[in-house]
This record gives C-alpha cells, structure tokens and sequence, in this order.
C-alpha cells in the first residue's frame, strides 16, 4: 500500500513565445534550448559591413558588438530595409537560426540612446530569467 | 467665509424645516439641476404647472424645489435661472416629501423635505454677492453621489439585462453628441432626442439617450431611465449631470491609469491571473508581438448593433429601433522575455489614440500605408496599462483575456487626430530597474 501524498499543483510551463534582449554571444546561447522555448532576439549592435543583396533577394549585413559579430538577413516582404549606415548601432528584433547562424531580422532601426543606455539592464534581466528557465527544464 | 455668509442672514437648506413655517425663511445655493415644465390641466379650472430643479449649498446636502404658477410664471422663471446661477429663495414652503412621488420624477435628495416656490408667497433671484456665489460655485462640479457609487460602462456591459430598469449612477467622459431628432409625445407635444456617446477607459462607446422635451431642450437635465441588455443609458427627470466633476472623482474615473503604477512582467501578469479571479492592473514594458492593422478592415473596425427593447414609452416614438456604435476592435499580442500575453483586446478611443487616425481616417488608408503603419509599433517595446483577468479556467492555455487600457510608446509618427483626442498615448522613460526588481 503506497500513501498518496498530494503533489503540489506545479504551474504548467509557459512556451508562449518569448522575446530576449541579448548581446550577439548572448543569443547564439540561449538559442540552443530555442525547441523548448520559443524566442525572439532583441540585439543593440553596430553594422559592420555593407549591405548587400543574397539569395532570394533578401538583404545581407554583419551586425557586431565587442568581439561577435552575426550574420543578419532582411526580408523585404513588407517593409523595405531602411538606409543603414556602417558604424551606427542599431537595434535589431529577429529570429536566430542555429544551424545557418543567421539572425533573420524582422525589424531594424537606429537606436535610441536611452534604449542603448537600459539595455545592461534588460540583458541582466532576461539572462536570470532564462538561467531560471532552463534549471526548470533540466529539473523537469 | 462663514461670516460673511452669516451677515447675509439665510439659513442653510439642511436647517429648513416645516415648523418654521411662519418665520421669514432664506436659503441660498446653486442650481444643479432642471426638470422638464409640467402642465397639469385638468386638476384646477386655471392650468398649473410644476418645475422643478434641485438646489444645494453644501457638498453633501442638496433639496428639490418646485414652483408652481400659471403658464406665464413658470416660463419667466425658467427662462431666467438655469444650471449653475447662484440664487436666492425667500420664503418657500418646507414640506415634507412624498416620498413615492418625488423620487419617480426628482433626483433622490438626501434631505427628508422639498420645498415649495408659490408664485404669491415665495421669491427667487440671482445672488448679486460675488464672494457668496464664488464660495457655492465649486459644488456645481461636486457630484450629489458617493463619488465611489457609479458603474464603469464595462460593468454595465457584463450586468447586461439584470440592469434592466435601473437607476444608476455613471462616471464617464462624453466621445461625441449626435444629432438632434424630433418626435411627437404621447402628450401631442414635440420632444428632441438626442443620442451622447459615452467613453471610459475600458468601454470605447455607450450610447446614452438624451430625450429632451420641446421647451427645455437645452438643458442638462437627464435621467438614466433604463438599462436595456445592459447597452444603453436613456435619459428622464430623476437625474443630475455633473460636469467635470472634481479632482476626488476624476481620480477615480482615471484610477486605471494613475493608479496603475505597478510594473509587472508578462509572466507576472498570467500568474497573477492565475491566482485570484479578480480582475487585476498593471504595466508592462512589453513588446507589440502581433497587430493585425494590414488584415481586411471588417477585422480591425467593427460596427455593433444594438436593439432597443420599445419597453419604455418614450422609445415607441422613435422609428429608430438599432443604434450601432463604430470603433476599432483590435487584437494584439504583448511579449517579453517571460512569455506572450495573446488577444489583448485594443478598442476605441485606446486605439485611436495609439494609432493617430480615426476610424474614419483609418478606412481611407491603402494596403501599403496600413502595413507602414503597423510596422511602427510591431515588435517596439511599449509601456502598456492592462486589466487582466482569467477567463476559462478549465482550459490549461492561455485562458487569460486582457484588456489594453492605455499604450505609450516612443513611436515616431504624425498624429492625424484633433489635439483634443490626442489623450492616452505619450512618451515614456523606461526605468532601467524594471526589469531586474525583485519580487
């Protein structure tokens, strides 16, 4: 005879998506669990390369900040890829793709200052966020 | 103050009562009220006729008062006193109120007495003293009830038909005043109808319906006659309107979103669902994840329609059985590093204010211009006001429904609007420390 013991109801994991702010090294990390939770990436980095037209006519640039760099592409399915300029941060939201290494970027812009100025903060954020999330993956 | 008020000599209307009868009384106060001109013909060989308004001095107090006279008396003195003059009344007959007749057709008074203008006895005029009429203004904009008794259009929305017939009290801003339509009485006499619409935070348009008699059509007098499914507000004699009422009630009207200061993360917010029934606040520095602006606009504009029952006299007389209300209707999707709260309801005047352009505006836009124009928000990060609550919760997913309350984001855009509608949307600071508070 085993006595049940009343489990305590665990809250069912969340796999909504999710969207990251990250640094370039950041995103190539927490990336890899990217089958259990479903992500974005937002990314504050420099451009680092010219643009240039690849393969079905998306938009080829090299985004970098410190010592990573990352391969983005553009699709201009819906909005043309507005005027960027090598040597100016930009803040990137996409989709990273592990096994091209390529961050398919959905939306583009200049940074804000005060974007650039909070974005420590958030990365520190999302870091412990996920660091929590994956021993609970590991756990389960 | 109270000296001054005190060498005038009057009495204060909560001190009136019927056994001072035959004592010089004088009270003075403000007008807050009108009710419509009543004839009452058949009752004396000379026809008599009634109005009423209601009076006050003080913010807790306030009395109706009727006169009574011929024809040419009562249009004299409706003609030279509206809502908000500063008067004097001397000698009025206090009598006790009947208690069924006054609370059927005058605002229910806190004070057990009414008083009596008769046209041989009693006088009314305009109080000449500035520092008297300064000092009373203020309560013109003071509302006669609990500033915590009224109902949020939402919650008359979700009563629906339990509210059918009911007095109550509302607390809103007024959108748009429609056209004045006429109609016969059942009296023979020509009556206006007038539709307001009304807005709060959580309800985007509510039609109240102001049914205004030929003779007094300008004035401010309604009366929330009947709830039908819940859908419209109608309007007849038992009511007081109080303009910008004041900063203790606005508080509360605006309670969504000033006192909505806790900042929560998506996750936060679905557990905090999860945990209590009850509707809950909050802020979010969320992502916009999802805004279907570029699908067909039947999905993002959405005309409802709504039926008048014809139970109530007055609404026999109008041909006009359905009224709609035109508004966007938007779903959108918050995201952060926590997770996605899905379908969060944006609705008018929110969304006007978010997007920059009216519906009618909005329906002029080209395919391309719409896509341009959701991509200005699509996937920015915006400080969001929403009011969640659990919906199912039988289902294991996403049972939460969130409403918007507010959005404001650093979106770089012309706004289209009049300033006047340019509310809700501003820029916010982000507080570095958001994101890292413990909790």
């Amino acid at each position: 005879f085993v006595e049940q013991k009343s489990v305590p109801k665990k809250a069912p994991f969340d796999n909504s998506l999710r969207i990251l702010t990250a640094v370039i090294d950041g995103m190539k990390h927490w990336s890899q669990f990217k089958d259990k939770v479903m992500c974005f990436f937002e990314i504050f980095a420099t451009l680092d390369s010219a643009v240039t037209i690849g393969r079905h006519g998306a938009k080829n640039f090299l985004l970098r900040d410190g010592k990573e760099v990352v391969q983005c592409l553009f699709y201009e399915h819906e909005q043309e890829l507005p005027r960027l300029i090598r040597g100016q941060v930009y803040r990137c939201v996409g989709n990273y793709d592990r096994v091209r290494d390529v961050l398919v970027c959905m939306s583009i812009r200049a940074a804000k200052p005060s974007e650039v100025r909070n974005a420590q903060e958030a990365i520190k954020a999302c870091d412990t966020h996920m660091r929590k999330l994956v021993r609970l993956l590991h756990e389960a | 103050k109270v000296l001054k008020m005190a060498a005038i000599n009057h009495n204060s209307i909560s001190e009136l009562h019927p056994k001072l009868l035959y004592l010089f009384q004088k009270v003075i106060g403000i007008i807050i009220g009108k009710t419509d001109i009543k004839g009452f013909p058949d009752r004396k060989i000379i026809t008599l006729f009634e109005r009423s308004f209601s009076f006050t001095d003080s913010p807790d107090f306030f009395i109706n008062v009727s006169a009574w006279g011929s024809d040419g008396y009562i249009n004299r003195l409706c003609s030279s006193f509206s809502i908000g003059d500063v008067v004097i009344i001397e000698n009025p007959l206090v009598t006790t109120k009947d208690l069924e007749k006054e609370e059927r057709f005058c605002p229910t008074t806190p004070s057990p007495y009414r008083l009596m203008l008769a046209e041989a006895h009693s006088q009314m005029c305009l109080c000449v003293d500035v520092d008297t009429s300064d000092s009373l203004l203020p309560l013109i904009h003071m509302p006669v009830k609990d500033s915590r008794d009224f109902y949020p259009l939402g919650d008359i929305v979700a009563n629906g038909k339990s509210l059918d017939g009911s007095f109550i009290n509302i607390l809103a801003a007024v959108k748009a005043i429609g056209e004045m339509k006429l109609f016969r009485k059942s009296d023979g006499c020509q009556g206006q109808r007038m539709e307001v619409k009304l807005f709060d935070e959580l309800v985007s348009s509510f039609p109240l319906i102001w049914w205004v008699s030929y003779f007094v059509f300008y004035l401010l007098v309604i009366n929330f006659d009947s709830f039908r499914n819940g859908m419209t507000a109608a309007v007849n004699s038992k009511t007081i309107i109080t303009v910008n009422p004041g900063k203790r009630v606005t508080a509360s009207f605006h309670q969504s979103i000033t006192s909505i200061t806790a900042v929560y993360t998506v996750g936060q917010l679905k557990e905090k669902s999860q945990e209590s029934p009850e509707t809950s606040h909050g802020i979010t520095y969320s992502f916009i994840s999802k805004l279907d602006l570029d699908s067909c606009v039947s999905k993002v504009i959405r005309t409802r329609w709504y039926a008048h029952s014809g139970r109530t006299g007055w609404v026999t007389h109008c041909n006009n059985f359905f009224s709609s209300i035109t508004g966007f209707d938007l779903m959108m999707n918050l995201t952060d590093h926590t997770g996605t709260l899905h379908a969060c309801t944006l609705r008018s005047p929110v969304a006007e204010a978010m997007l920059g352009c009216t519906t009618e505006q909005f329906t002029h836009l080209t395919d391309n211009e719409r896509t341009a124009m959701k991509w200005k928000f699509l996937l920015e990060r915006c400080k969001t006001y929403v009011k969640v609550q659990l919906l199912f919760t039988f289902r294991l997913k996403d049972s939460v429904q969130t409403h918007i309350i507010n959005v404001c984001g650093n979106f770089c855009f012309r706004s289209s609007l009049p300033p006047g509608q340019r509310v809700g949307c501003g820029q916010w600071s982000w507080p570095a420390h958001w994101l890292t508070r413990a909790r």
